[in-house]
């Protein structure tokens, strides 16, 4: 059954925006963490904490909005009580990522790690509750498929890392080198399916692309989660095989998708394109980079590896969308409450045009300091501060954004009084 | 009347012309657009204006012609 696409059962704003404003506060925070890097070790406390408040902080919070969007939108799933996930999903994960960030910031104090396995283990607990519902839906279009397979691997994924606190803060016996690994390929396929679910909406929705080819849509969510389950089980069987490569398999292949797409989009000389060839570009340079690490190994070619997928393309993305996504909201939600013949503010006065420029701008400057770095540790500070600039910079628009849309309700709630 | 050509515009554009010729509209008067894909977002908005509304695929596949039916 294809199920259509329903904003009947949109959560309310906040749900969304919460996640998306608690990231750019991670991401200014994140600017405080770098210095810990600058010995260049791998792996380390002092690379982890970054590292995780990046994923968790910065990029665990959008996609975990977008995804609560995306799921109400595409997969026709209720949200009939918000309160429940702005409290129990958003609040335990802020809590958990900071209980986490203090341990590693705190030489991996057993209370802090305790205190962010429990409040991880909350979050894993309403996930798994949303991939149940999300099973029990019946939309079967290619990008609720996609969503399914994502949030599996992203409950993989915390199920992961809970275990390795569990080694580390309440002491249990278990496999720490055997775990990590599987850990960051679980945290791959959360971030790559996700991504790859999105575009499928994305894409044609708002850069007016044809829709992505069909066997993509049908094949790319399965496979791809196969196979990165494929290069775990090998990975646990042989583990000095070096099997990781199977997971950045379909990588090539979905730059190839993504740029044709690109190419015969309607609006070339839009600004949100320029997102996406940035984060295509980003795409092929971690094509190199894993190529490349096939036959060498060493910290920088790691650090660029996880630069490359974290700070580079999904990063880029999630920039790039929530430019388009976050005013498209406000819009609807002005649009909804008005009045036939009322005018709503336009996007462009939401978010004008010259402030998602002056953000790309930013993440190229942040993706050149981010490189830097890989290369030199010493450098540190060019990511802590083209960081901060970043994450002041979407501040500061989504404020203005936000308040321009509280002025676009006003009129309409006087209207409303006057003639009651 | 040939339905308007919507495809090369950004959401909400589509949806904004969509609305304001509904509003415009007179009784009884069939509205078409030719939209890139099924506009879900649009569908609250027009059941809020008791209108009805219908689609159909373009025999290439290449979008969607939508209809809206003025009481």
């Amino acid at each position: 059954m294809q199920a259509i696409p329903s904003y009947d059962s949109a959560p309310p704003l906040d749900l969304p925006v919460r996640f998306f404003m608690a990231a750019w506060l991670w991401l200014l925070l994140l600017a405080g963490a770098w210095h810990g890097t600058a010995d260049g070790s791998y792996p380390s406390p002092g690379l982890w904490l970054p590292l995780h408040l990046l994923a968790l902080g910065v990029l665990g919070n959008v996609m975990l909005g977008a995804l609560l969007q995306l799921l109400a939108v595409v997969s026709a799933l209720g949200f009939p009580r918000p309160a429940i996930w702005r409290y129990g999903l958003w609040g335990s994960w802020q809590i958990g990522c900071v209980a986490l960030f203090s341990a590693f910031a705190g030489g991996l104090d057993a209370f802090w790690l305790q205190l962010a396995s429990l409040a991880f283990a909350v979050a894993g607990g309403m996930l798994a509750w949303l991939w149940w519902l999300l099973w029990r839906s019946p939309a079967q279009d290619s990008s609720s498929r996609g969503l399914r397979w994502a949030l599996g691997f992203l409950l993989l994924t915390l199920g992961l890392g809970i275990a390795q606190l569990g080694v580390l803060g309440w002491g249990q016996p278990w496999p720490l080198l055997t775990l990590l690994p599987l850990h960051r390929l679980a945290a791959q396929g959360w971030v790559w399916l996700l991504l790859v679910a999105v575009a499928q909406v994305i894409l044609p929705m708002f850069l007016l692309t044809p829709a992505l080819p069909g066997w993509w849509q049908r094949w790319a969510a399965p496979g791809w989660g196969g196979l990165l389950l494929l290069a775990g089980a090998l990975s646990l069987r042989w583990p000095d095989g070096g099997w990781w490569w199977l997971a950045a398999l379909p990588l090539p292949l979905l730059a190839l998708v993504w740029w044709r797409a690109l190419r015969q989009g309607r609006r070339p000389q839009e600004w949100l394109p320029g997102y996406w060839r940035l984060a295509l570009g980003l795409l092929l340079a971690l094509c190199v980079a894993f190529v490349a690490g096939q036959w060498l190994d060493g910290a920088v070619l790691r650090r660029l590896q996880g630069w490359l997928l974290l700070g580079g393309v999904a990063l880029t993305l999630c920039v790039g969308m929530l430019y388009r996504i976050v005013p498209f909201l406000l819009w609807l939600q002005l649009r909804r409450g008005v009045k036939p013949q009322q005018k709503v503010p336009s996007l462009q006065v939401l978010l004008p045009e010259a402030r998602a420029r002056r953000g790309w701008q930013l993440l190229c400057l942040w993706q050149l300091a981010g490189v830097l770095w890989c290369l030199w540790p010493a450098l540190w500070w060019l990511p802590a501060i083209s960081g901060s600039l970043l994450a002041a910079a979407l501040l500061v628009h989504y404020r203005a954004a936000w308040l321009r849309w509280r002025q676009g309700t006003q009129p309409v709630v006087k209207a409303e009084v006057a003639s009651g | 009347m040939s339905p308007r050509d919507l495809r090369g515009l950004v959401p909400p554009e589509p949806m904004e012309i969509i609305l304001d010729a509904v509003d415009a509209a007179t009784s009884g008067q069939r509205l078409s657009f030719v939209l890139p894909h099924f506009p879900g977002p649009l569908l609250p908005m027009l059941r809020d204006r008791m209108v009805r509304f219908d689609s159909e695929m373009l025999p290439d596949m290449s979008g969607v012609i939508f209809h809206v039916d003025i009481p």
